[in-house]
């Protein structure tokens, strides 16, 4: 199943080597939450799970925005305000160090570490707080949002996306399933409310879970978005391959074996493809949004 | 003894024999029972396996490739396989 160490140890490489492309192509799936978190410029802001770092940068770049001409004099950046991303994969919190350096990146911070346990997030009380496609990964998703919620100030905001369901994301499945028969055994599919990327489909739980974890005005609203990617078809199959469950066995396998996979893949993920024009990928998810309870100082 | 429950929405009787082709002749390792049957929404399958393990390398070394085949070769929707939800069972002794 995906979560643990382990397993974000074995795909970290992964994510490191198509991290500029997931940051361009990948940004429709947290799209939605941050357009809900709207974050203003001197704030403090949270990247839960930031993987290699390129919302982090985006959220950090907001806080940093001079406010407006009138009040702040053009190009001045606003004082105090930044984020922090953390992650449970050293080698990805590396490579968002190196990406984003902090010479150039102004109030940017990356921290390793699970939320799950630690008693304090480094760098909070944040004023905000965010997460692409994480929540669904925590193995006690209550422990998680309850990390999240303890790190914000009282009235912080917290919006995050999840996946909402098997059918509604056919692309996730389709890579898998292509590269499956070429490679090496696959981590064990998630059993039941273990966690995995369909763990939040039910409205239900998330309500329950951000309920337990302390968290007020808890909402969820469906959002169809779609991925797209230039036409060129063994790009895109290996693009969702790696960021997979085959992502480690296929990066094991022999350089047949890997052919083999991306053009299973590329065979799945046909029906998403307009030949000469590109791809377009449905993908359905869930906006979270939440407060931590008690009024704001701002 | 491990058990799972198997609902798979949208999955017809057809589809599930895609699958269970791809899975080839040999008895899965620790494979006590496997019955499965409609529901309203679609297949369900209860296997019972001598231990947990048994059942995640089941996965792990094929279920997830013949899907995989089905998917490539006889156009099994890779979304449906998505759609599993799975719960396990305990088993009991029986008081007589």
């Amino acid at each position: 199943m995906p979560g643990g160490a382990a397993f974000w140890a074995a795909a970290a490489p992964g994510w490191i080597r198509h991290a500029d492309r997931h940051d361009a192509r990948g940004r429709p799936l947290g799209e939605a939450a941050l357009r809900a978190l709207a974050v203003r410029p001197g704030e403090r802001v949270l990247d839960v799970g930031c993987g290699c770092g390129g919302t982090t940068a985006e959220l950090a770049a907001a806080t940093r925005k001079a406010p407006t001409v009138t009040t702040a004099a053009v190009g001045e950046a606003a004082a105090g305000g930044g984020a922090v991303g953390v992650d449970l994969s050293a080698a990805m919190i590396e490579a968002a160090r190196s990406r984003f350096p902090a010479a150039d990146h102004p109030g940017l911070t990356f921290e390793t570490g699970d939320v799950e346990r630690l008693p304090e997030i480094p760098g909070g009380p944040f004023d905000a707080a965010y997460s692409r496609m994480v929540l669904m990964l925590f193995a006690d998703p209550v422990a998680g949002c309850a990390a999240v919620r303890r790190s914000l100030r009282p009235g912080g905001r917290f919006a995050a996306t999840v996946f909402r369901s098997g059918a509604g994301n056919a692309w996730l499945p389709a890579a898998v399933l292509g590269a499956a028969p070429f490679v090496g055994a696959l981590p064990p599919l998630p059993v039941g409310a273990e966690p995995g990327p369909f763990a939040l489909a039910d409205p239900g739980r998330i309500q329950r879970v951000l309920t337990a974890a302390g968290f007020a005005d808890v909402a969820t609203e469906a959002h169809d978005v779609h991925l797209t990617a230039p036409d060129d078809p063994g790009d895109v199959a290996e693009w969702l391959i790696d960021l997979g469950p085959a992502g480690a066995p296929f990066r094991q396998s022999s350089s047949q074996a890997q052919a083999a996979a991306r053009t299973g893949a590329a065979n799945l993920l046909e029906r998403f493809r307009e030949p000469g024009v590109g791809y377009r990928i449905p993908a359905a998810l869930w906006l979270v949004t939440a407060r931590a309870p008690g009024v704001s100082a701002a | 003894m491990y058990g799972v429950v198997q609902q798979m929405p949208g999955v017809s009787e057809r589809e599930y024999r895609m699958v269970e082709r791809h899975l080839g002749p040999d008895r899965p390792a620790g494979l006590v029972a496997h019955v499965s049957g409609p529901y309203e929404d679609g297949w369900r399958v209860l296997n019972i396996w001598t231990e947990e393990a048994a059942f995640r390398r089941f996965q792990s070394e094929r279920l997830m490739k013949a899907a995989g085949l089905a998917a490539q070769e006889e156009g099994f929707d890779p979304g449906k396989a998505a759609g599993f939800s799975s719960f396990t069972v305990v088993g009991d002794e029986m008081p007589f």
